[in-house]
């Protein structure tokens, strides 16, 4: 697959931006699958994910990974959107609240088992999938997911203790189904 | 232990099923997306994209006021102008009516006018005010001749000759050049050699100053008898008709055949309660602060106004006095805000991330929000370490200050219930209700940046930082309440002073989060035209 053109896309040229589209989509829309409850969501978080790495583009300055900065653009994408949806907020305290841990998806053999296991997240309350991917897939460490979403690191450890759990639960669930 | 090992494997196991792995989103994604990618603009210096609408919107909106108020003072005008037409065709067609009717009465001037004998007095002057009494007149009709000239209803008494002498003042061998239609009318209608006598009847002059001494009206009784005399040849003429102009105690003869005379009237008006109004309201603007921002995937912000800041409204309102004491008002104002706002922005370093600039320099963008009067924005900051050797620890506090400078303009367009307090010229007034406000320019930049951490300094250059506005609210609500005084020292004019106190109702940003309002403290001054 062809490099896209950073400097075209800099300059706002539409074939440049359409080839870094193609380049990326299918990466970043796993991506955004992971953090969102709905394909729908997944969808919304892409979309705007792809204006802010073209708008902040030239912040990029040749150093690192390219693909691991426009990585990281996506998931502060992902983690705005549940902010605006408040959904991040509201799941991160349900503490002590009974939540469903039978799954209701089951495991198809025949598909790859990421897309079985996006589905599975997908069930996931919004804080418990935020911690999950942030930890387990994005690599934080807990003192950056405290800072990041505003919470202690006793809670991020907790956190996510609870939603490997829950994961794990849904998981086996689907499994047997 | 087992845990953590079952965790481990967990986790391996899903970080495997993710890697490369890759879904394919909607076919029209692209499309999406390239809707929302600003189009690409030649840089013209004249903002980045911005459709000619919107460019010129302040300028748009500011003709249309003006051409509402001309064309209101236009429709005004010409409003009165038909009046003043209509009304005076409604006396014209009286005044012909009238004619007409003289016209067809049995040849009055003959049987009541041209037996002279009869109608002169002892004097031996001619009565020529009973030629105008022959004209009929219509009850409550306008009295456009005087009580001289017209005989008293009982028609028994005659009025005085000296009207008519004193009437004739110049010497009839003076021929002074007509200066009115009805002069017009005798001087063409009636040509010296139409009348048999020595000399012609001539039109006096307007000027009562102008007229002749005493004496030289007695001397001139000779003349007035000999005028008396040519009045009989006159009277044969039906088509003439005597009048006398209210304000020109002088004698017209008019061809009413050829031109019926005008005469403007003003009519009687009442104001019908509508008016125009031009206001101007020097303004304090008082903040009132937003909760502090406590985003969860954002650094906490303080933003403080530097200063209080004045600005001045500019109004054009209408409105309509229903019933003498209540009323309604609108119209359109306009509002430019200038104000300067302090923030300060708590970070940690590990909030940052690699901004760029070689591993000599290194450099770090911060994010944050920043919640002002025109809307949120994003905020990036770019921080340059200043000794890129020293290791940060990321959980070094680090806090800046940004000051903004914000640029408003609103388009204010009032919805107000007023009461009328007393009566007379000077009333007080009482003004309460609603205040759209469109935001025509919201413009916001970042002024200095200071770094309280000395390990970082704010970064230089084109990077140094970038201010991407939210999708701001383009209207919002807000409400006035005023009391003052309404002096109105003629009918359609007014002056007004009005203390007002106007706000905002609360206001959210796209995320729900609610945005610092403000209050003004004002003084309407202004003048009104009563329609």
């Amino acid at each position: 697959m062809n490099e896209p053109n950073l400097q075209a896309c800099l300059r706002g040229d539409r074939l440049a931006q359409k080839q870094f589209f193609d380049r990326f989509k299918g990466k970043m829309f796993a991506l955004c699958l992971r953090y969102a409850h709905s394909r729908e969501d997944a969808e919304d978080m892409l979309q705007e994910g792809f204006v802010k790495v073209f708008r902040d583009l030239y912040q990029y300055t040749g150093e690192g990974n390219f693909e691991g900065w426009v990585r990281k653009v996506f998931v502060n994408t992902a983690l705005q959107h549940l902010q605006k949806q408040k959904k991040a907020l509201i799941t991160l305290e349900l503490d002590g609240q009974d939540i469903a841990e039978e799954s209701t998806e089951p495991f198809f053999a025949d598909e790859p088992p990421a897309k079985n296991m996006i589905r599975i997240l997908q069930q996931l309350p919004a804080g418990f999938r935020t911690i999950f991917n942030l930890h387990v897939l994005e690599g934080y460490s807990h003192p950056e997911i405290a800072d990041i979403l505003g919470i202690s690191v006793g809670t991020s450890k907790s956190q996510l203790m609870r939603a490997k759990a829950y994961f794990r639960k849904l998981l086996e669930s689907s499994l047997t189904s | 232990m087992e845990k953590n090992i079952q965790d481990d494997h967990l986790d391996d196991y899903v970080r495997k099923s993710f890697e490369d792995y890759e879904e394919t989103p909607a076919s029209d994604m692209w499309g999406r997306i390239e809707e929302e990618l600003p189009p690409v603009v030649p840089d013209s210096g004249a903002g980045p994209g911005r459709p000619p609408v919107r460019r010129y919107l302040w300028q748009m909106t500011a003709a249309a006021a003006i051409l509402l108020l001309i064309s209101s003072l236009v429709c005004g005008r010409l409003y009165y102008e038909n009046k003043i037409r209509e009304i005076s065709a409604i006396q014209g067609t009286e005044q012909s009516g009238d004619a007409q009717k003289s016209a067809q009465a049995p040849s009055p001037a003959a049987s009541d006018v041209m037996p002279t004998e009869q109608k002169n007095t002892s004097t031996g002057h001619t009565d020529l005010s009973s030629n105008n009494a022959a004209l009929p007149k219509r009850p409550g009709s306008p009295n456009l001749t005087t009580n001289a000239a017209r005989p008293p209803e009982t028609g028994s008494v005659k009025p005085s000759v000296t009207n008519v002498t004193s009437a004739i003042t110049l010497p009839v061998s003076s021929s002074p050049r007509p200066s009115s239609i009805s002069e017009k009318a005798v001087a063409n209608a009636l040509p010296t050699d139409h009348i048999p006598a020595t000399n012609a009847v001539t039109p006096t002059p307007e000027k009562p100053e102008k007229q002749a001494p005493l004496a030289e009206n007695n001397a001139l009784a000779s003349a007035a008898n000999s005028t008396a005399d040519r009045m009989d040849s006159l009277a044969q003429i039906n088509d003439f008709q005597l009048l006398e102009n209210k304000n020109i105690p002088f004698v017209h003869y008019a061809f009413t055949g050829f031109q019926t005379p005008v005469i403007p009237v003003r009519p009687l008006h009442t104001p019908s309660g509508w008016y125009l109004g031009l206001q101007f309201t020097p303004t304090l603007l008082v903040e009132k602060p937003g909760p502090e921002h406590t985003s969860v995937m954002r650094p906490r912000v303080v933003s403080t106004q530097e200063k209080t800041t004045f600005t001045a409204d500019y109004w054009l309102k209408t409105g309509k006095v229903l019933d003498g004491r209540w009323g309604i008002e609108t119209g359109i104002g306009y509002r430019a805000i200038e104000r300067n706002t302090m923030h300060q922005a708590r970070f940690r370093f590990i909030n940052g991330r690699p901004g760029g600039g070689g591993s000599q320099a290194r450099s770090y963008d911060f994010d944050y929000d920043l919640d002002t009067y025109g809307g949120s924005s994003e905020v990036t900051l770019r921080m340059v370490q200043v000794d890129s050797t020293n290791v940060v620890p990321e959980n070094e506090p680090l806090q800046f200050q940004v000051k903004t400078s914000e640029r408003l303009q609103l388009l204010r367009i009032p919805a107000l219930l007023t009461a009328r307090l007393g009566q007379g010229r000077l009333t007080g007034v009482v003004k309460a209700g609603l205040i759209g406000n469109v935001v025509l320019r919201n413009e916001i930049e970042i002024v200095t940046r200071v770094s309280e951490n000395t390990r970082f300094r704010p970064g230089q250059g084109n990077n140094a930082y970038t201010l991407r506005p939210d999708k701001a609210q383009k209207f919002f609500l807000g409400y006035q309440v005023s009391a003052g005084l309404e002096y109105r020292p003629m009918k359609h004019f007014s002056w007004v002073l009005e203390p007002s106190l106007s706000g905002d109702f609360a206001r959210k940003n796209s995320v729900g989060k609610q945005l610092p309002s403000i209050v003004t403290i004002g003084l309407n001054a202004g003048v009104n035209y009563y329609f």
